[in-house]
C-alpha cells in the first residue's frame, strides 16, 4: 500500500465535483467526576446526536478521565442573541472568568430562552457576575448513560506524556553518565596497557 | 504537531473601522481580555484569525500524512500503538481548528477544497521527506517540540476559541514530544546502525526545525497587527533562539553532531560540514548557530520542496476517494462504494 501511495500523481486544477456542504455542529461538554458540572470541551461535526456522542467520546473523552458527556446542537444554545420561544426546562452554563470554558450551573423553568437567561441571572448562583451565560433546552441535550464506559478500560499510558517520563529520565541519565565517563577517560593512556 | 507562525499575515486597513470601537477593542486586548466570536472585532482581525486557524488546521492534517505512512512499519507494538494515537490526535487537532474557522465564516468543505487545489497553504515543514524510522523519531522530538514552544505562546493570545483549543492541544503535544524524546534516546543508546540512522535523520530535520518558526522578524513586527492584537505573542527569532538553546545542547549530549547540509531535490543530504558557528555564548547565555538558508525556505513555500506535490496528491486522492462516504452520510442515502 505504502509504495503505491508514495507515487500518486497530483491532479492539478479545480475539482469537478460540486461543493458538498458541512455536517451539523454539536457542542460537547464533559463531566470529569459524578456529581460535578459538565464543562465545555469543544465541538464536533456530526450527522446526528448519536454520531456526535460517538465522536465526542473519541475526541474529548480520552484526554482526561471522564464519566459523562453531553452533546447539544449548536443552534440550540442561546447566548442572548437569537431567541427561542419554547417552554420548558433550560440548562444554564456559566463562564466565570474571561477565557474560561462554560460550566453547567443548574436549571431554570422558562417560557423562552430570553426568560431563561433573565431567570438564571436572578436564581443561579454566580450567574449575575458571570462573563457569559448560555442556556439550552434540556430536552435538546443528548447524554451518555450512567453505565456507559467512556474512559479507556485498558492501559493506554502509551498515549500520555507520563507514560514515558520515567523511562526518558533513566535514558538521559545513562546518556549523560556515558558522556561524563568518556570525558574522564579522555586522557587515559589506553595504549600503555 | 504544527503551529502556524509561518503563515504570511499581511493585515492592514483598519482605516474604515469605527475609531471608537477600535480603541475599545485594543484596550481590551491590552488589558489581557479574551475576544469571543460574538464580540465586536475589526474585520481585519476576523479575517486574520480565520486565515491563521485555517492554516493551522491544514498543517495538522497534512502533517499527519508522513507519520501515517509509518504506522504499518513501526518497530514494535508499543510504538505502533503510540504512533496510531499520535496520528489520531493530529487529525483531531485539525478538526478542532477547522471548527474555529467554520465559526469565523468559512465552510469546512470549502477549506478542504482550497487546501487540495493549492489556494491555501499548510506549514512548510511538512514538505520534507521521512524516509526512515529515524525521521519519525526526529519529527516527534524536534517538530512536536518546536510546536509545543510555539503553541504555548499562542495559548497566551487574545482570541478565546483559539486560546482554549491551544490549551487542549498542548496536553496531547506533550505526549508526542515525550514519546519522540524516548524514540531518539532509544536509537542513540542502541546499535551503531541505529545511531547512524538517527544522525542522518537529524541532519535532514535540524534546519527545517530552525526554520519552523518562520522567517526573521521585521524591525516593526511588534507594532504590526498580529502581535499588536495578540494573535501571536512572541517574535519568530526569539522563539527560534529559545528552541536552539534547548535542543542544541540536548543533541550534543545525545552524541549527535550538528551539521550544515546540502540536499538534493528529494531532500536527501548530499554533503555536510560541522556548524563551526555553533557554540554557547557565555555572555548572553544563547547558543549561536549558522542562520538557515532562507532562499530554500521561500523556494519550498512556493511549492518547490521535496514533497509538496506528494502531500497534496495524497490529500486530494483521500478527498476524492472519500466522497461516496460523505455523500452517504450527508444524504443519509444508501450510496455504495464505487465498483473497483
Ligand atoms: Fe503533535
Ligand atoms: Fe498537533
Amino acid at each position: 500500500m505504502s509504495k503505491i501511495r508514495e507515487h500518486i500523481t497530483l491532479v492539478e486544477g479545480d475539482l469537478d465535483t460540486p461543493i458538498e456542504g458541512d455536517l451539523e455542529p454539536y457542542v460537547i461538554f464533559t463531566q470529569l467526576a459524578t456529581g460535578r458540572p459538565y464543562i465545555y470541551a469543544g465541538w464536533v461535526d456530526a450527522i446526528d446526536a448519536a454520531m456526535a456522542i460517538q465522536f465526542g467520546r473519541e475526541h474529548y473523552g480520552q484526554d482526561q478521565k471522564c464519566v459523562g458527556l453531553w452533546a447539544i446542537p449548536k443552534p440550540a444554545i442561546t447566548a442572548g442573541g437569537a431567541e427561542m420561544t419554547a417552554r420548558g426546562r433550560y440548562e444554564v452554563f456559566l463562564r466565570a472568568e474571561s477565557g474560561e470554558p462554560h460550566r453547567s450551573a443548574g436549571c431554570v423553568e422558562a417560557e423562552s430562552s430570553r426568560e431563561a437567561l433573565d431567570t438564571a441571572r436572578r436564581d443561579i448562583s454566580g450567574a449575575a457576575e458571570a462573563r457569559s451565560i448560555w442556556v439550552a433546552l434540556s430536552e435538546r441535550i443528548v447524554a451518555t448513560g450512567p453505565d456507559d464506559v467512556i474512559w479507556r478500560l485498558t492501559d493506554q499510558t502509551y498515549r500520555m506524556a507520563r507514560g514515558y517520563a520515567s523511562e526518558v529520565r533513566a535514558k538521559w541519565e545513562e546518556v549523560r553518565a556515558r558522556k561524563d565517563i568518556e570525558e574522564y577517560e579522555k586522557d587515559d593512556l589506553k595504549e600503555m596497557f | 504537531m504544527s503551529g502556524s507562525s509561518n503563515v504570511g499575515m499581511h493585515i492592514d486597513h483598519v482605516a474604515d473601522e469605527d475609531p471608537q470601537k477600535l480603541a475599545e477593542f485594543e484596550a481590551r486586548i491590552d488589558a489581557g481580555e479574551l475576544i469571543e466570536p460574538d464580540d465586536w472585532m475589526p474585520a481585519a482581525y476576523r479575517k486574520g484569525m480565520l486565515k491563521m486557524a485555517e492554516h493551522h488546521a491544514n498543517s495538522e492534517i497534512i502533517g499527519a500524512l508522513p507519520e501515517g505512512e509509518w504506522i504499518t512499519r513501526a518497530p514494535s507494538l508499543r510504538r505502533k500503538l503510540a504512533l496510531t494515537a499520535k496520528v489520531q490526535d493530529e487529525i483531531g487537532h485539525g478538526q478542532m481548528l477547522y471548527r474555529i474557522s467554520q465559526d469565523l465564516g468559512k465552510t469546512r468543505d470549502q477549506m478542504l477544497r482550497d487546501l487540495i487545489t493549492g489556494r491555501t497553504k499548510y506549514h512548510n515543514v511538512f514538505n520534507y521527506p521521512a524516509p526512515t524510522w529515524g525521521d519519525i523519531a526526529m519529527i516527534q522530538w524536534l517538530i512536536d517540540g518546536a510546536a509545543i514552544m510555539n503553541q504555548k505562546t499562542l495559548a497566551d493570545g487574545a482570541f478565546g476559541p483559539y486560546v482554549r483549543t491551544m490549551r487542549r492541544i498542548n496536553m496531547e503535544e506533550a505526549f508526542h514530544f515525550k514519546s519522540g524524546e524516548d524514540m531518539v534516546l532509544t536509537l542513540m543508546t542502541g546499535t551503531q546502525r541505529q545511531r547512524e540512522m538517527c544522525q542522518e535523520a537529524f541532519d535532514r530535520w535540524w534546519y527545517p526545525s530552525i526554520m519552523f518558526f518562520g522567517p526573521p522578524d521585521k524591525p516593526n513586527s511588534e507594532q504590526l497587527p498580529p502581535m499588536r492584537w495578540r494573535m501571536k505573542t512572541e517574535l519568530n527569532d526569539s522563539l527560534r533562539q529559545r528552541f536552539v538553546n534547548r535542543f542544541a545542547p540536548a543533541a550534543l549530549d545525545l552524541g549527535l553532531k550538528i551539521h550544515i547540509v546540502t540536499k538534493d531535490p528529494d531532500g536527501i543530504v548530499t554533503s555536510k560540514t560541522p556548524d563551526k558557528n555553533l557554540r554557547l555564548n557565555e555572555q548572553t547565555g544563547n547558543w549561536q548557530f549558522t542562520a538557515p538558508d532562507w532562499d530554500e525556505f521561500y523556494r519550498v513555500i512556493r511549492g518547490h520542496g521535496p514533497c509538496n506535490r506528494k502531500r497534496l496528491a495524497l490529500r486530494r486522492l483521500s478527498y476524492e476517494q472519500g466522497r461516496w462516504v460523505r455523500k452517504a452520510v450527508l444524504k443519509g442515502s444508501t450510496a455504495l462504494p464505487p465498483a473497483a
